[in-house]
Parts: structure tokens; sequence; C-alpha cells
């Protein structure tokens, strides 16, 4: 209980945050679809991403389908100088909590990454992990990010108290893009600017 | 007193005969289970049991009430299957769930086990990753895939005939 009222406040957060929507939106392509006109640089799918749990998680006070805010911890390059700043926000989503129980059972959260938006343009994501690309266990937290009470001595190992699993904000994670996406060209004058050519500010 | 005494005297001997068979034991060469890759664009998830307690409870898991596998006492089995949610189950008695996203060209692990409950074992699917899977896999066994068709069928059928004719 003491810890639900703890809660409550960044739960009321993820809570007020606006689901995903049902398909992929704004300019985002399958892999193997052209480049459409007026369109300058394309984030290919699978493309490495950076981010960082912004919102608190718990095992106890988590819902299956909450959803929580992520944002870019590291600027993704598209090409040409052009940069997705870091601190971009995006939707990550609960898809598995169970609290700690009777007979031992640790809690159990599943989280996953859904996009980022950047400047209206959604980038879908996929494979949420605490590991990178090539760090270790990688593979074997693909269905997302794995937390489970029982697994001692690993890096979720940090986030569990009292049997259930806490993640605090500020929690550094990793995912990869879904799905390639196209940006306008910032230069043309009907682009959305929806990037940006060097400095990470603008 | 001499209860202690012949209880120290047959533990030493059991421990003894322990000893003893674990010198003259060939040495147990750990091969790890590789999990081949699943079909393109498709997803798979590993269910995996170690070995522990409620060795005569099965594990059977399902998903929206259809039987998909089962795991006993180390034992594991693959599910190909759809990337997507999929909500799998286990019963005992109790019914736990579990909720996971596959992905494409991905593996996903869930583990198994038996925990203890007032009349019988309480089985607990959990989310797992490939670094412990690895670690049991010397240990585990595939399930056999005739035993666990016929159970599913016989599984089937079962709810066929529960659900009765429409």
């Amino acid at each position: 209980m003491i810890a639900g009222a703890f809660l409550g406040p960044s739960l009321a957060v993820a809570q007020s945050i606006a689901p995903p929507p049902a398909g992929a939106s704004g300019n985002v392509n399958t892999a193997s679809q052209p480049i459409a006109e007026g369109d300058c640089c394309t984030l290919p799918a699978l493309t490495p991403v950076k981010l960082e749990i912004s919102s608190h998680l718990n095992s106890a006070t988590s819902r299956i389908g909450d959803h929580f805010i992520i944002r870019l911890a590291a600027p993704v390059t598209l090409g040409d100088g052009l940069q997705i700043p870091a601190g971009t926000e995006g939707v990550g989503e609960v898809i598995h909590a169970a609290k700690s129980s009777f007979g031992g059972k640790a809690g159990e959260l599943l989280l996953a990454a859904r996009y980022l938006d950047y400047r209206g343009t959604h980038i879908p994501l996929r494979s949420l992990t605490y590991a990178p690309e090539n760090g270790k266990g990688r593979e074997g937290t693909a269905l997302g990010v794995v937390i489970a009470g029982g697994m001692i001595g690993s890096v979720a190992a940090m986030f569990i108290k009292g049997g259930e699993v806490d993640i605090p904000p500020g929690v550094v994670v990793y995912a990869k893009t879904a799905a390639a996406v196209n940006f306008p060209d910032p230069t043309k004058p009907n682009g959305d600017n929806s990037t940006q050519k060097g400095s990470l500010s603008q | 007193m001499k209860f202690v005494r012949a209880m120290s005297f047959t533990m030493a001997f059991m421990l003894g005969v322990g000893g003893f068979s674990q010198v003259s034991a060939e040495p147990v060469v750990a091969t790890p289970v590789a999990i081949p890759a699943p079909q393109a664009g498709m997803s798979q998830v590993v269910f995996f049991r170690p070995s522990g307690m409620g060795m005569a409870i099965s594990c059977n898991i399902r998903e929206a009430g259809k039987m998909l596998g089962t795991a006993n006492n180390g034992r594991y089995f693959v599910l190909a299957t759809t990337p997507g949610l999929h909500k799998f189950t286990t019963h005992g008695e109790t019914t736990d769930e579990l909720t996971i996203q596959t992905e494409p060209d991905e593996t996903a692990y869930v583990k198994c086990k038996i925990a203890m409950g007032i009349m019988s074992g309480r089985p607990n699917i959990s989310p797992s990753t490939k670094e412990e899977f690895d670690k049991h896999a010397a240990k585990i066994k595939l399930s056999d895939p005739e035993k666990m068709a016929k159970a599913i069928a016989e599984d089937d059928a079962h709810r066929a005939s529960a659900a009765g004719p429409h």
C-alpha cells in the first residue's frame, strides 16, 4: 500500500500519455518501399537507439497496457549531418506486470518501446533491452525488457526491491527501429523541418 | 542419543556413497542446447523447466485455452509463432499468466517453475533470457515431440467434448 501511494503520481503521468496509434503513422515505410518525393533522409529499420525510461515503474503498481514516457538518450544520425536530437520523447508500454505473491513468486515486469515522436513523425520501435546491440544479453532479452525477480545476479537485480521489480526514472535501455522512416527534406519550402542539420539544440 | 548416532552414521554413509559414485562416474560433458533461429519473419518462444521440485507436475502451456506444449521436469520445447502479443497460461493449483511480445526473427525465453502450494504445486511461468536458459541447457532435454503431440491431441479432444455440439 505504501509503495502504491508512493508510485501513484508517476503512474498517473504514465496513464495520461496518449496511447499509440493502431498502425504506424507519419512517414513510416517498410524497408522495401521507395523514398517518397520530397523526402531527404531515411532512418533504416533496425537502427539501434539508446533510450531512457522517464517514468517510475513497479511490478506491484504498474498495469498491463500502461503507457510511460521514454526519451532518446543519444542522438540518431540520419546522414548529411542531420540528427534526431537526444531528448526526443516517445511512448513505451507495460506488456506484463505481476506483483510478487505466495510461494516465493517474484514480481515480474515486461516493457516494450512503442515509438518516438519526432515533430509529428512516429518512429516505431521494437526489441527493448538493457544491453546495447553488441552487448551481452542482446538476443536473450529480445522480447523486450525482461525483469524477473528471480534473476539474481543480472543487471535487473539492482531494480528488485522486496520481491518487486522497481524501475526508477532515468534507467537507460536500448531498442531498434521497427521500420524505415522517411523524413521530409528540411531545405525544401514545403518540408516540415522534421530533421535538423548540425546542432542538436536547434 | 542413539538415534542421533544412528542418523549421523546413516548420513555419513550416504555422503560416502555419493562421493564414491561421483569419483567412479564418467565425467559429464555439458553440451549446450543450440536453439536454431526462427523462420524469417517469424518468432519463437523457448519454454523450459529446470529440474526442481514438483517433478510429477507438468507445466502445460496454453494460449486462449489451447494447449501448445508441455515442459516436464528438466525439459524444454520451442514454439514457433507469429510476432506480436501472446498471453500464455499454465494451470495447476492456481493459474498463472504471462503476456509477452515476440519480435520478428527473434527468440524469447520463458521459464516454468513449480512453487509449493497448499494441496499441490503451483506452476509459475516467468520471462527469462538466453543466458538463463544456457545455464540450465546442459541438464535439460527437449520434450518428446510424439508424447507432446499426443497430449495436445488428447487435450484438444477433451476440450471439444467439453464444449459440446453447437
